[in-house]
């Protein structure tokens, strides 16, 4: 048998030789990335996906983001993980058919039983459906609707801060619901099918990224994106389809051993609240919603500490989500990471363009020398440090909220004590 | 509003009209038969590049469309205000949840914004407001789409930001760190026998990854190079997660047997053979062929700021 080492050393073999993949002519389009996800392809068609996929590696990481971003969607409270689970459990039908089954033959034999219930001939068997559900729904279950009710009334209340909805000229209802109804699963039927990989339109800037480059666009889009119009929304069609969209929506499923480690890449997203508050006018409806759907005030959600470096154009930027950024153009656009998935970093210090080193909450402290690669260091107290200051990768002192200062001089491995701040509020 | 599209009719008016009724566009979203068959029009086009297809597959591909929200994307791209209305508050705040679960919460405002933008249509293109919703044709869910464009940009930025390795996990880098502090830091520190021992390993291990087929290759990747979960590779491969457990350790194991057996037959004794995977897994550089042919090794390439250009840029 193997050695563990062994297993880990071809582990990272693997992992660096899969990872060297550069793309591949004819990548992956938007188009056919999303309908790959929702498995929506012809079966030929996915095949070709396969093997693409398999060589590239830009396609390949942008759809395994794609199914973060996903998962963290729909990974939904706990109560309502718990409640559609049990209800659609095999063996919990089963046993229920079972007890049903027998209890419907022992209602009906004994002859007793047709003159308590004057019921219809089914009532008994009504009657003891309801007891076998309550004597073999889990404790845990609440009996609250299901989740895509719970959504679509959330996504009621958000938009029932626009403007009221007008009937739909010309709408059926039965239309609607018809044509709003959730799409089977799997691809359609195999067909002749052509190569249809397509590069993005070049006209649109889709290699440019999504931040670099576009901080003007950004802020022009932000104001004038806001349509100036007083009409209505179609809440009915909206209901609808939000109804199909979430009861397609693949089940959340239990996560393996590895989510831990991909919490750095795609951190969880906050909880959607429920509605989003009256607003008089629609600018503040829009505002209501973003703020609703995002879990947090907006203040919160910018506020940020920047921290300069020698170079005026190379910045570093720490929130309290727990990320680290870093600027080299003066901050129009900023790349990073998430440091401290506790989100506890509090102050950083910035001796050169690509060192910097973070401070955090219970002694945490991380530090960087190459603007890429970050490093936790061991703890000099379990208090929070509140302040840091530091001279190169090796040499910084931190503060504490106590008072307390420490001094490394080998990058964080051993600390010295050094006594306290004259004033622990400003250290 | 756009006008239509003048195309030769690839997808018949009446057949427009029967897939909008069952699209049920609310009639205030003004949305005509005519815009809806340009966009049904451009849908097929985009699907049947290189030659048409007969009438039985594209029927068979329109009837498998997201017809809704195609509608809506075409009422939205063609600038109705209510259809934009509706967009904004159905999509907009999965566009921003999206965006913070890619790109984190510094990063996903920026994200979501520059690809808002893009969708409503700030840019001209001969005098015809260009929107990001032309180029929904359908295929998938709107969110869907949304969610791999931003996917897709996120990942780009990454990679011309810092070089793909980044993206590997923590444990691995302090793997590398703590290999470089032992003093095995840099290639110029192995010596020559060592550096063929890696490129054959290199060699043998590519081969045998080539021989493996897409679906096992592309099961190995979102595992060892993506990272993904068991769950989330069988959510993409449309397998249990206890199938992926099983076929990935099927795959590994052909895979170490067929290299240890590559290697031996080079004549490689048990501990060499170790200490090849040992070396690639500590410093594995990216070409390691250039280090064999220059004497001195050859430091990675950098941009002005230092940070190392990808092989993609």
């Amino acid at each position: 048998m193997r050695s563990r080492e062994e297993n880990e050393a071809f582990a990272g073999l693997l992992r660096r030789s899969l990872s060297e993949e550069g793309p591949r002519a004819g990548c992956l389009d938007p188009e056919l990335l999303a309908a790959y996800f929702d498995r929506s392809l012809a079966a030929s068609e996915a095949e070709r996906c396969d093997v693409h996929l398999s060589r590239c590696a830009r396609c390949r990481q942008g759809l395994a983001t794609l199914a973060r971003a996903g998962q963290s969607r729909e990974a939904p409270a706990p109560q309502q993980e718990s409640a559609r689970p049990w209800l659609l459990d095999w063996r919990w039908l089963t046993a229920a058919a079972a007890v049903v089954a027998v209890a419907t033959v022992w209602a009906i034999g004994r002859p007793e039983s047709s003159t308590k219930v004057a019921a219809p001939a089914n009532a008994p068997l009504v009657a003891m459906t309801r007891q076998t559900q309550q004597a073999t729904s889990p404790a845990k279950v609440e009996p609250e609707k299901p989740a895509r009710v719970m959504a679509r009334d959330k996504l009621s209340r958000a938009k029932s801060a626009l403007p009221g909805p007008e009937a739909a000229p010309g709408e059926t209802g039965g239309g609607a619901a018809k044509s709003f109804a959730p799409r089977a699963d799997g691809p359609p039927a195999d067909e002749t099918a052509t190569r249809a990989f397509e590069k993005f339109p070049p006209e649109t800037p889709a290699g440019s990224g999504g931040g670099s480059g576009a901080v003007g666009g950004a802020v022009a889009g932000s104001a004038a994106a806001e349509p100036k119009v007083e009409s209505s929304g179609a809440v009915r069609a909206g209901e609808s389809q939000t109804d199909a969209q979430l009861s397609a929506a693949p089940q959340a499923v239990p996560v393996g051993p590895r989510t831990k480690q991909r919490e750095t890449i795609a951190p969880q997203s906050q909880p959607t609240p429920g509605a989003a508050g009256p607003a008089a006018t629609r600018a503040s409806a829009y505002q209501a919603i973003e703020a609703a759907a995002a879990g947090q005030t907006l203040e919160q959600r910018t506020s940020e500490t920047v921290i300069d470096t020698p170079n005026p154009s190379v910045k570093w930027r720490i929130s309290k989500a727990g990320f680290v950024e870093r600027t080299e153009d003066g901050g129009a656009t900023w790349f990073g990471e998430e440091v401290d998935e506790n989100g506890s970093l509090l102050a950083a210090s910035a001796p050169d363009q690509k060192t910097c080193w973070a401070v955090g909450r219970q002694g945490a402290v991380y530090v960087t020398k190459d603007a890429r690669t970050w490093r936790k260091t061991t703890a000099p107290t379990d208090a929070d440090l509140v302040a840091v200051a530091a001279r190169n990768e090796s040499l910084a002192m931190v503060t504490a909220a106590d008072g307390r200062r420490f001094l490394t001089r080998d990058g964080g491995k051993k600390w010295k004590p050094l006594g306290s701040s004259p004033d622990s509020n400003h250290p | 509003m756009k006008s239509p599209e003048a195309t030769t009719q690839i997808v018949p008016l009446e057949t427009a009209h029967r897939l909008l009724d069952r699209a049920a566009a609310p009639g205030e979203w003004n949305l005509s038969a005519e815009q809806f068959q340009a966009a049904l029009e451009r849908s097929v086009r985009s699907r049947f590049t290189e030659s048409p297809g007969n009438s039985s597959s594209v029927a068979s591909y329109l009837a498998a469309l997201h017809l809704s929200d195609l509608a809506l994307a075409c009422a939205c791209s063609a600038g109705d205000p209510c259809a934009w209305d509706f967009f904004v508050a159905q999509y907009r705040p999965e566009l921003f949840r999206a965006a913070r679960a890619i790109a984190g919460e510094a990063n996903a405002r920026e994200l979501a914004d520059s690809l808002y933008a893009e969708l409503y249509g700030l840019r001209e293109s001969g005098g015809v407001r260009a929107s990001l919703l032309d180029y929904f044709h359908g295929r998938s869910k709107l969110a869907t789409w949304l969610r791999a464009i931003l996917a897709q940009r996120h990942v780009d930025a990454l990679r011309r930001a810092r070089r793909t390795e980044s993206l590997d996990d923590r444990g691995d880098t302090e793997c590398a760190a703590a290999a470089v502090e032992r003093g095995k830091s840099s290639p110029a520190s192995i010596d020559p026998e060592r550096l063929r021992h890696l490129a054959i390993l290199q060699a043998i291990l590519q081969t045998t990854l080539d021989a493996l087929s897409p679906r096992d290759r592309l099961r190995l990747a979102y595992y060892y190079a993506e990272g993904l979960t068991l769950a989330e590779i069988g959510k993409l491969t449309g397998e249990h997660e206890a199938t992926v457990s099983r076929k990935l350790e099927r795959t590994r194991r052909g895979l170490r047997a067929e290299i240890d057996r590559a290697l031996r037959a080079r004549k490689l004794s048990d501990a060499q053979v170790e200490l090849c995977y040992e070396i690639a897994r500590d410093e594995w550089p990216f070409d390691l062929t250039a280090h064999l042919e220059a004497p001195e090794p050859t430091p990675a390439k950098a941009d002005g700021n230092g940070f190392q250009v990808s092989e993609v840029d």
